[in-house]
């Protein structure tokens, strides 16, 4: 029980919901207590991002209560969370991409008629908010939709903080953002459970939980399994919880599988942005990228993926590389699986099926143009049962799917096209260890089977133990490229950021 | 806070050149209309006097008024085809029912506007509670408000009480009113865009799931952006009638698609979120001068439209353009 007395509490009683057939929540609770930091842990398809939509009105459950501070919460209207003082940082964001960084910040609030009778005035509002929260200072008066994903990850923070709160609910907000920025965002956490907020905490990165989350609670396929103190857990115990079965590791066994034959040569090679660089990629190897938000890493892949133009030579297993567009850098062997999953991933409207074959329609056609959809229908099950996905569901359409799952389909489209080159673009962010794990098993098998992956994270780790070597971008240039001996996230983020290496370090 | 220094290297964000390539972008209707407008007065001085300035919006006027209606349909990502039919209702209404109205000819003409907003409403609520598409929703509404002003009047004539076409034709403080209400529309949109409810507006063109996440409630606000298009529209029509001093019950269709290019030829965005009634009365403007350079060039109207298309076409592509640029 919530100790009484004690401060603000918020109280979640066996809530359900479900969408259609589809069980998103089958009895979660949840108690967490000013104060302190309350992490909610679980998979995709868990039902986080369900309970989290309860908690800030955006859906209302089918059964189930809720209570802050001893009152039933009103439920199924963003607008009644907003008044009982619950304040989200939403995962997808709520910044309305038209309007300016100011504008959004003064959504439905009253700033006094001066301020808002002049644009200065809501600029000089909203520069004073992020000042007041220690947040990099970023162009307010440009619309959101030309800011970069950190930026608006940092708009979106500064805004629910300066919502007057008793909750405050963190939905993967760390996602998007280089380690500085996370460990702002930690910080600001920890600052608003001890001026006596509730603070609710979802992340994937199991450091983050054991740096800022005193409590947490497990969820898995719709329910809470456990909870209590976070120290009680060990990491094993928190995935084991999570997954419902012990995770035997994340990373699996590395085994060098590049050759020194090269797969791709790129040199004096620009796009928009970035370059002129020269950049190799050998045959099975896993080349990381890494670097800054916003260092010329998307413009690369874009670049190499055909979907920008390009100068400069690009060889492919001996032959001149020169794609104009997607379609024919896939025909050329080359796939990207792109940063935005359900924007530029996938057609949300289509079946699974259709989403899996559609970059490899062409070896599907029968004389006359006609689909061969019994020989398509094989081919992407043999891929989707290998990911995880039930046949049943190749019909469904891929809006239906979790995060995790989508990005599954994702990749099952570029595994279908049989690239020898696939680019990842950050392909595990905000994804659950469990499929981070098949993804990760995945990528080391393409690679043995000789394709070469160029694999772009924003989570160093992930790239020190998944790569062969690392590119480090700095300001649209190579940085420097890592070799085996000297991976290490220190290293990376000294290159990033234009620090000496020590010789000791790069031994 | 120190930690933070290679991060504000790396979002210290673009070059100001670029932002003032955007703002170069905006200015561009405001530059054109100078321009154009400079031209007509250097080829055909006397229309710069203030008497003919004043005529000249006065027969405009009801395209201004179509069209700053509209772009709040649009600002809140609809659109409204139904405000033709609404021109003709109201001008149709106001040449029938003004001169023996029982409150007298005033109360006739808010009676009118109170129609108006009530005909907006309707496509309001056909949008949102009925989640029809607003092209539909308003392409039906067209069809029964253009077929209510034909059995009204089926045909052009009617009388306009001489008090009504004196206000719309008349001079205050030395100016034609016609310019004084042009003054005011563009002053009230300058103060109503600071509103709370404006962002709000805004926000629900702009993206409409997520400014319900941010507390916004969106049915209101697209009902009264789209009551209020109504509203515009049913101005349009009695100022016509008033100016005309005749019933035209078929006289709105005629202002529909001009009404669309004025706004895009303005720089609001079709998609909604983005934009405002200043620029659509540049834009209106616009599109007005050029008639006229087109009649003093001796030309048949004809080839103002041809004019206008190309305008048209030309700005959206230079646009385009231009974002391609700035997303560099």
């Amino acid at each position: 029980m919530p100790r009484s007395g004690d401060g603000d509490w918020l109280r979640v009683t066996d809530v359900r919901l479900a969408y259609g057939k589809v069980v998103a929540l089958a009895g979660a609770n949840l108690e967490a207590v000013a104060g302190e930091v309350h992490g909610l842990l679980g998979e995709n398809g868990a039902g986080k991002s369900s309970l989290i939509k309860i908690l800030s009105g955006v859906v209302a459950p089918d059964a189930g209560s809720i209570a802050l501070g001893g009152t039933a919460l009103g439920l199924g209207q963003p607008s009644l969370a907003e008044r009982a003082g619950i304040s989200t940082v939403y995962q997808e964001l709520s910044l309305i991409p038209t309007l300016t960084g100011a504008e959004n910040l003064a959504i439905g609030r009253s700033l006094g008629v001066r301020a808002r009778l002049t644009g200065r005035g809501l600029e000089a509002h909203a520069r004073a908010l992020l000042r007041e929260h220690g947040a990099p200072p970023i162009d307010v008066g440009r619309p959101v939709q030309l800011l970069s994903f950190a930026e608006r990850q940092i708009l979106e923070i500064v805004r629910a903080l300066s919502l007057p709160h008793r909750v405050l609910i963190f939905d993967e907000a760390t996602s998007a953002l280089p380690p500085d920025e996370s460990r702002w965002v930690l910080g600001k956490a920890r600052d608003a459970a001890r001026s006596g907020a509730v603070v609710l905490f979802v992340t994937h990165r199991l450091r983050e939980i054991r740096e800022v989350c005193d409590t947490v609670t497990i969820l898995r396929d719709g329910a809470t399994v456990t909870s209590g103190r976070t120290a009680e857990f060990s990491d094993d115990q928190l995935v084991a919880h999570m997954l419902g079965r012990r995770l035997e590791r994340l990373y699996p066994e590395r085994a060098d599988s590049s050759s020194q034959e090269v797969a791709l040569e790129v040199r004096d090679w620009t796009t928009r942005r970035v370059g002129p660089l020269s950049l190799t990629v050998r045959k099975g190897e896993i080349l990381g990228i890494a670097g800054l938000e916003g260092h010329g890493q998307r413009e690369l892949l874009l670049g190499l993926a055909g979907d920008l133009p390009s100068k400069g030579s690009m060889v492919l297993d001996g032959r001149v590389y020169n794609p104009g567009n997607p379609g024919s850098a896939i025909k050329s062997g080359i796939m990207l699986v792109p940063e935005d999953r359900q924007k530029e991933g996938l057609l949300l409207p289509q079946s699974i099926l259709f989403n899996v074959a559609l970059a490899s329609l062409g070896r599907y056609g029968r004389l006359g143009g006609w689909l061969d959809d019994r020989r398509a229908r094989a081919d992407v099950s043999a891929i989707t049962t290998e990911l995880g996905l039930p046949d049943r569901r190749l019909d469904h359409a891929a809006s239906q799917l979790s995060g995790g799952m989508m990005q599954k389909v994702v990749l099952g489209k570029a595994l279908l096209a049989r690239p020898k080159v696939l680019l990842l673009h950050d392909c595990t962010r905000g994804v659950d260890v469990g499929t981070k794990a098949q993804i990760f098993e995945m990528m080391f098998r393409l690679a043995r089977e000789g394709v070469s992956l160029v694999f772009y994270s924003s989570d160093f780790a992930e790239l020190v133990n998944m790569s062969d070597r690392i590119a480090v971008m700095v300001e649209g240039q190579v940085g420097k490229v890592l070799e085996a001996g000297s991976l290490s996230e220190d290293n990376i983020l000294k290159v990033a950021i234009g620090a000496e290496i020590a010789p000791a370090a790069a031994s | 806070m120190p930690m933070l220094q290679p991060l504000r290297a790396a979002l210290r964000g673009l070059p100001a050149s670029r932002r003032r390539r955007a703002e170069l972008l905006g200015a561009l209707p405001f530059i054109l209309l100078v321009g154009l407008v400079a031209v007509y007065g250097a080829m055909e001085p006397a229309v710069l006097d203030p008497a003919q300035v004043g005529y000249q919006l006065q027969s405009g006027m009801p395209l201004i008024l179509v069209a700053c209606g509209q772009t709040l349909a649009i600002l809140v990502g609809g659109i409204d085809l139904s405000v033709g039919g609404i021109v003709s209702l109201s001008s149709a209404l106001l040449a029938t029912q003004a001169s023996t109205f029982p409150g007298g000819p005033w109360a006739a003409v808010v009676c009118i506007l109170g129609v108006g907003l009530i005909a907006g409403g309707i496509n309001g609520i056909l949008v949102t509670f009925g989640r029809l598409p607003p092209f539909i929703a308003t392409l039906a509404t067209w069809s029964i408000y253009s077929g209510l002003a034909l059995v009204v009047l089926p045909k052009d004539g009617g009388t306009v009480p001489a008090e009504i076409t004196d206000l719309a034709v008349g001079k205050s403080a030395g100016l034609a009113n016609s310019i004084w209400l042009l003054v005011i529309l563009v002053g009230a949109w300058l103060v109503f865009r600071r509103t709370p409810f404006a962002t709000s507006l805004f926000a629900v063109g702009g993206d409409e799931a997520r400014a319900r996440l941010r507390g916004v409630r969106s049915y209101p606000v697209k009902i009264a952006a789209f009551s209020a298009t109504g509203g515009f529209a049913a101005a349009a029509g009695l100022w016509l009638s008033a100016t005309t001093t005749t019933g035209l019950p078929l006289a709105g269709d005629a202002l529909i698609l001009p009404s669309i290019a004025a706004i895009v030829i303005g720089g609001t965005s079709l998609m909604g979120g983005a934009g405002g009634i200043g620029l659509t009365v540049v834009g209106a403007l616009i599109l007005l001068v050029l008639r006229g350079v087109v009649a003093v060039l001796g030309l048949t109207p004809t080839f103002a439209y041809i004019v206008t298309s190309c305008l048209l076409i030309g700005m959206v592509a230079l646009r385009h353009f231009a974002r391609r640029l700035e997303e560099d």
